[in-house]
This record gives C-alpha cells, structure tokens and sequence, in this order.
C-alpha cells in the first residue's frame, strides 16, 4: 500500500509538475516537485526509499523532458539516499528542518544535473545562481503545503467518516 | 547494522551503474527509442492528457458561465473588429491572388502543398532545462521523428524522440538544442538559427559580415535542412551586430509566442521534400 501511495505520488507530481508549468507558464516551472516528493519520501522512509522514489521521479522527468534518459534518475537517486542517510544519522525531528534540507538537495540536483552534462560533453544548461535559489525557495513553499495537505488529509477523512456515522445514527433514530 | 550499510552501499553502486550505462547507450545511440522510454512517455502522457482536459474544463466553465459579465461591450468591440478584419482580409485576398498570378508567371518556385494536422499541447518539459512540450497526437495519426510543428504566427518546433501511440515530444525552436535553416527574407542571406540557452531570443548564425541585414528584417525558413519548409516565419532581428571573425552577431526575436500556445500544426507532409526523397 505504502509503495503504491509513493508511486502514485511520483507520477501525480511529475504529471502536475508538466501540465501546471503549462497553465503557469514559468514561474511554476522552476518548481521541482518530484525533487521535493523525493526529499519527503526519503526524510520518512529512509535512504532506500529515497533511492527508489529518486530513481523512479528521475526517470519520469527525463521521459517527459527533452534531455538524456536517466540525467535526473542519477541526480534524484543519490540526493535520495543522501537525504535518507542524513534523515537517519541526524535525527531532524522538526518540520522546518526537514523542509531546509530541501535547499541543498535543490543546489545538488543543479549540480549533478549539469555536471553530468558537462562531463558527457553534450551541451550543458547555462547555471543561473538566482534561479537555483528561486527555485529552492519555491521548493521550500511547494514541501511546506505539501507537508501541510498530508497532515490534513487523515484528520479531514476521519471528520468525514465520523460526520456520516453521526447521520446514519440520527437517520436510524428517527426512523 | 553493517550488512544493512553494505546493502544499502550495493543498492546505489547498482542503480548509479544502471544509470551510467542508460546514459552511455543514448550518448552513441541518440536516434534509437527504446521500448521502455516509449512506454513510460505513451503511459505519462495519457494522464497528463487527463490532467490537462480537467484544468481545461475548469478553465471553460470559468469563462463561460462565470466571467460573462461583460460579454455585451465585449461583443460590440468584437463585432467592430470583424468588420475591419473582413475589410483587411479583402484587401488581403487581392493581395494574394495577385502574388499567386505573379508567383504562376514568374516561375519563380514551385507550389507548396501542406500536409497536416492540428494538436493539442497537453504538457510542457517536466525540468527547467529543456523547452519542449507534449502534444495529444502520436504514430496512430501519422506523426513521426523530425516532423515540423508550425503555428498560424510561424515556426514552432519539430517532433523529437519516439512518439508513443497517442502523444509526441515537440522541441521549441527556443530550445538551447534546436536549430533551423534560416533566411533574412528581404536580402536572402542564408544562416542557422538557434536556440540561446535561458532566453526567449534566438541567434542566427553564418551570416557573413558583408551581408546587409536591418533591424525589424524577417527571418525565415530555408527549407535547406529538411524539416522545416521554406518560408514560414521565424522572427524578426531584434539585434545585429559586426562579428569579430566572418560572421555576423545577430538575434532574432521569434513570431511565435511559446508560452501561450494551446494549438499547433504538424507538417505531416511537404510536396518538395516528398520530390527530394523520391529523386534521392
């Protein structure tokens, strides 16, 4: 159940990630919400987790995207155990701290990314600091309603769940 | 808690070589599709296309039933402007009808006839890095690698990588990738266009410094590298510049605007290129 809750939330991210950047034009493109489902996964699941879930974000990126099959999988998979491991070693318990660590693995991603690139001498993506940390910052904002919408989710299911128990109750009664 | 390391440390060394050997076989092989990359594209793109209808039915109930406010003074100044389009496509129509009679007197090329077929953008690139877009139309309606996507305004892109059944990746002409047989149509001075990488502007190259080319000049296509027919609009130079050794500095600001774009055309087919290929 939980593998497919995780690929069902890689898929939607990568297909949300396409179609909005469309209604939004550019500004929601600078969004990596795979990169962020990534980190979210791994800081929760661990470093294998975050190695599958990377390699899996990877790999729908590159299919949709016009670059090299597996440039992101490579990049995604190891931020993924990275985040894992540290998520493991360092114990980060606080939500915003969890939510910092998706600064750096923003920049990681840059930098694998392109360095790949660089080292396969294809033509490499020119590297814009104000846009890496633009789009840190917008991957910050996407993982905190992010985290937001998951912790509300079971809470808002339960109300619902409760709510129809107490009018089925009600219904039995004045029946 | 070792044997977990260890494991941990096979897992990435596996998947780190599974990609390295990914990439490895696209670097020599670029042109070649694999089964998996089709499938995975063909199943993404069918629930983008799910994505994409429902923000589209959002988006038409929106303007249809509920910003209707000023849809009277909005009708007035649309029915004002069809008046005068009607008027310009008159005068548009003379125009055409004598180019054509001068076109058929001249001899100058041969009549180009246009195969294609209209489609939907459901997607755009899913990284910041490329500009490419997904469209609803794949090899089940005739679409195929290397095709030219063109707009009413002027040249889009081409079809890039294998198109799945129902959905094919289109590479804008924007992208750093992209390149196009490219014509200043008032002097004819040939070139190449490209894409510049983080910039909505292209660059033209191969243009000799002693070629003359003015601002506001249109640049269009050559038709010279087999993709994209002759003379459809690409841009109009924004800036030209001496170059330091042969060639001109130029850029060219392209007609099309790539961040609106719902509809395009896929040149399914085109007379002369269908000549060339029989000729070769």
């Amino acid at each position: 159940m939980k593998v497919v809750m995780l690929v069902a939330m890689v898929v939607v991210s990568v297909a949300v990630q396409a179609t909005a950047a469309r209604v939004f034009d550019l500004t929601f493109a600078n969004i990596d919400l795979p990169l962020v489902v990534v980190v979210l996964a791994s800081l929760s699941g661990g470093p294998i987790v975050g190695l599958w879930v990377g390699t899996l974000a990877g790999f729908l990126q590159d299919v949709m995207s016009g670059g090299l099959i597996g440039v992101s999988g490579l990049a995604k998979s190891l931020i993924g155990v990275t985040v894992g491991l540290l998520a493991t070693r360092l114990m980060f318990t606080g939500r915003w701290y969890q939510l910092l660590l998706i600064v750096p693995a923003t920049i990681m991603n840059v930098v694998l990314f392109v360095g790949v690139y660089r080292l396969i001498s294809f033509a490499a993506p020119a590297v814009d600091g104000v846009n890496v940390l633009q789009q840190a910052v917008l991957n910050v904002a996407a993982g905190f309603v992010g985290i937001g919408i998951s912790e509300q989710v079971p809470s808002l299911w339960s109300r619902l769940r409760r709510r129809r128990l107490v009018l089925a109750i009600q219904r039995w009664r004045t029946n | 808690m070792f044997k977990r390391r260890q494991r941990i440390g096979y897992l990435v060394l596996a998947v780190v070589l599974g990609h390295v050997i990914l990439i490895s076989a696209q670097v020599n092989v670029r042109q070649e599709g694999n089964f998996l990359q089709v499938v995975s594209f063909s199943a993404l793109a069918g629930i983008e296309e799910i994505i994409s209808y429902g923000t589209n039915a959002v988006g038409t109930a929106w303007s249809r039933y509920v910003s209707l406010r000023d849809a009277e003074e909005e009708n007035a100044v649309l029915r004002e402007s069809i008046d005068q389009l009607e008027l310009r496509l008159q005068q548009q129509n003379a125009l055409a009808r004598r180019a054509r009679s001068l076109q058929r007197l001249l001899e100058l090329r041969n009549s180009v006839e246009l195969l294609t077929l209209s489609a939907q953008v459901i997607a755009v690139d899913a990284t910041p890095w490329f500009r490419t877009f997904t469209v609803d139309r794949g090899t089940g309606d005739g679409v195929r690698q290397d095709l030219a996507v063109i707009a009413p305004s002027g040249v889009v892109g081409r079809v890039v990588g294998t198109p799945g059944p129902r959905a094919a990746k289109v590479q804008l002409l924007i992208d750093r990738n992209a390149a196009a047989g490219a014509l200043i149509e008032r002097t004819r001075a040939a070139g190449v266009v490209t894409g510049v990488d983080g910039q909505s502007l292209l660059r033209m190259d191969y243009v000799s410094n002693l070629e003359d080319v003015q601002i506001d000049d249109a640049v269009v296509t050559s038709g010279t590298d087999g993709i994209y027919p002759k003379g459809f609009v690409i841009g109009t130079v924004a800036d030209v510049r001496r170059g330091d050794d042969l060639y001109k500095s130029i850029l060219v600001a392209p007609v099309v605007e790539f961040g609106n774009l719902e509809d395009v055309l896929i040149v399914l087919h085109d007379d002369r290129f269908a000549q060339a290929e029989e000729n070769e």
